[in-house]
């Protein structure tokens, strides 16, 4: 079969000591980073990516999947045991997880936790498998008119669906979009914003804006919360049992609820791991028997949206590999990640490197087994990470972020770039200014310029290519209809008297 | 700063929308002031930026109209327990004169000394005493990635006054 024959491809390649190994460390760091508080993903691929240059492609993406998926899988330890969300994604996970631990159950939560990562992580990898042939066949009929158009609609619905404030997801993605405009025009040679600065002729490079939006701000705002409210302590990982019989069958259903729900949530642009946990934790409770336990230690709160939390993430990956369209930060990051390695994620993709593309799925059936002995039986060791002084953690950040952006050009004006976009990302998220948009709009602010001008010289100037061909209309459609509606509710709301 | 927000009427969101308007029309002149490319194109590298500096104008203008009526519900900054206290913007100033010093000295300098610097300052900032502790793991930090990057990873790190 088809599928069979590419799947052992994929094992044959991931199962080479080389991409193991890669699988491992991406693994392992991606624990860690979940794990260490106020350090997601998108901060702990962007720190390790300029050293990942010279690495072969395959393995660096395996490595940075291992990061990417891996980092899910952290994040519920920290919730669990100190009530402190590292993402938005585990914010859930604090309400039950935290309260079993206070009761003495660490040990459960963070059971139920990482089995139901892991079955969400196994089972949504066979449901990209399935989905990625027929989804990236498709895309191999997309013309530059239909991919500007699909990428036009990821934007939209990342900059005012996904945000709480709509008119400044707008804004922040056009920020992100005039970002990417600046350094030198890729058809013409022509210098744009670069105010003489030879520094900009590149362009403003999505890793500085990245790192500073994200670590720098957080590093920042963590000074202010612990100024005010002194440090946290963290539940001890106590009691006999893992789990129990009885506990792991309740999860079971949560496990499955979670995995189709995150999954299905996750695929769609914009919407992201955050709305599958939620999503997720108001099924468990509207189904469960005993509505009254949820918040006070209920098991299945925790199943339910860690599995969520899995199958989103790697929901995700499907418009990622299939069409090259990211949409969330972290994947976009991915795609950025990808294109410095000269790797086009898209339709093309299935058809020239399969190899590269099925070594990748195969990886993540094994990324997860590691990570399920990380995280359960080894999770002790990754506790005592939440023991490290957060004087010393947050300062080793900021030595981090400045190498990461440093040793990608070897230039201090890309240091001062990333501290101005720290000051910037910490006023951002004190007035609530979405940064996922922007760096959205940075990585695909090129692509979608590029497409806009390939569809129109293809058409000979005829912007009417955007409206006749069926799926464009449909996909411009559904963005114009999504931002004249979203923009509406948000101007036409009337606030409370204060 | 909160409470004089208030009572103008024009709080952060309205300044950052004025601030953004007049920037970008600033840059959408300066950008019609471009030579047109010798190669011919159908749409020119002019395009694009002005059709976002446009959007952004637009943007902005949203942002303000919803930050004059107030209709949007108060954002977290307004709120009392979660106002940024004089003493917090201190600490927070501190964290970034620390890095912008870093990135003065880290190539003269070089990368352990400065690192190690960094760390013992920022740290801190954090916490208060624990010296000796924080300049252990300064110095121990910052000898070490020095040596996997350069030695394993042959990432080329400043020496600074360390190079002999």
């Amino acid at each position: 079969m088809d599928l069979l024959s590419n799947l052992s491809l994929g094992f044959s390649q991931a199962l080479s000591l080389q991409n193991l190994a890669y699988c491992f460390i991406g693994a392992l760091y991606g624990t860690v980073i979940g794990v260490l508080p106020g350090i997601g993903p998108v901060v702990g691929i962007s720190i390790l990516l300029p050293i990942t240059f010279t690495l072969p492609p395959v393995s660096a993406v395996i490595m940075l999947a291992g990061i990417y998926y891996g980092s899910a899988y952290g994040g519920s330890t920290t919730s669990i045991l100190v009530n402190a969300p590292g993402e938005a994604s585990a914010v859930v996970t604090c309400l039950d997880g935290y309260e079993m631990a206070k009761q003495g159950r660490a040990k459960a939560a963070l059971a139920t936790a990482a089995i139901g990562s892991f079955f969400a992580g196994t089972v949504a990898t066979a449901a990209i498998m399935l989905l990625a042939l027929p989804i990236a066949r498709l895309g191999l009929r997309f013309t530059p008119a239909e991919y500007f158009a699909l990428l036009f609609l990821a934007l939209t619905l990342v900059g005012t669906l996904a945000t709480e404030s709509p008119v400044k997801g707008l804004y922040t993605t056009l920020i992100g979009l005039f970002l990417s405009t600046v350094g030198m025009d890729l058809q013409t040679g022509q210098v744009r914003f670069a105010f003489g600065s030879p520094w900009l002729l590149e362009g403003i490079d999505f890793i500085v804006v990245a790192i500073g939006l994200f670590a720098i701000s957080e590093v920042l705002v963590q000074a202010e919360l612990i100024h005010r409210f002194g440090l946290q302590k963290r539940e001890q990982i106590s009691g006999q049992y893992w789990i129990t019989r009885d506990e792991l069958k309740q999860s079971f259903i949560p496990y499955i609820r979670g995995t189709v729900l995150g999954f299905l949530v996750g695929i769609l642009p914009g919407a992201g791991s955050t709305p599958a946990t939620f999503f997720s934790y108001a099924v468990e409770k509207r189904s469960s028997k005993h509505p009254e336990k949820f918040g006070k230690g209920a098991i299945e709160g925790v199943a339910g949206p860690e599995a969520a939390n899995n199958a989103a993430n790697q929901g995700a990956l499907v418009p990622l590999l299939t069409l090259g369209i990211p949409g969330s930060a972290t994947t976009a990051i991915m795609l950025g990640a990808f294109m410095i390695y000269g790797i086009q994620p898209g339709p093309l993709l299935f058809e020239k490197n399969p190899d590269f593309v099925w070594a990748i799925i195969a990886s993540m059936y094994i990324g997860n087994v590691i990570l399920l002995i990380l995280n359960l039986p080894l999770v002790n060791i990754f506790a005592k990470l939440l023991d490290l002084p957060a004087a010393l953690l947050y300062s080793m950040v900021l030595a981090f972020c400045t190498l990461g952006v440093y040793s990608m050009r070897f230039a201090i004006f890309d240091v001062y770039l990333m501290i101005i976009f720290g000051i910037i990302g910490f006023f951002m998220k004190k007035h609530d200014y979405p940064a996922a948009p922007l760096l959205l709009a940075l990585v695909l602010g090129d692509m979608m310029e590029q497409g806009l001008r390939r569809a129109l010289t293809l058409s000979n100037g005829d912007w009417s290519v955007f409206v006749t061909r069926p799926i464009c209309l449909v996909l411009l459609g559904i963005a114009a209809v999504s931002l004249v509606y979203s923009m509406s509710k948000s101007l036409g709301k009337r606030g409370g008297p204060s | 700063m909160n409470a004089k927000k208030k009572k103008s009427g024009l709080g952060f969101d309205g300044y950052v929308a004025l601030a953004t308007i007049l920037g970008a029309v600033f840059l959408i002149v300066d950008q019609y002031r471009m030579p047109t490319p010798s190669i011919p194109q159908t749409l020119g590298p002019g395009f694009v930026p002005i059709a976002v500096l446009m959007g952004l104008v637009f943007a902005a203008l949203l942002v303000l109209i919803s930050s004059l009526r107030g209709e949007r519900k108060p954002d977290k900054a307004d709120e009392p327990e979660s106002q940024t206290s004089p003493a917090a913007y201190r600490k927070i100033g501190l964290v970034v004169l620390g890095l912008l010093v870093y990135a003065v000295i880290l190539i003269p300098v070089g990368f352990i000394i400065s690192t190690a610097l960094l760390i013992l300052w920022e740290a801190r900032i954090f916490q208060k005493g624990r010296w000796i502790r924080n300049l252990i793991v300064g110095i121990g930090f910052s000898v070490l990635v020095f040596y996997l990057f350069v030695h394993v990873l042959e990432v080329m790190l400043p020496e600074g006054i360390l190079s002999f």
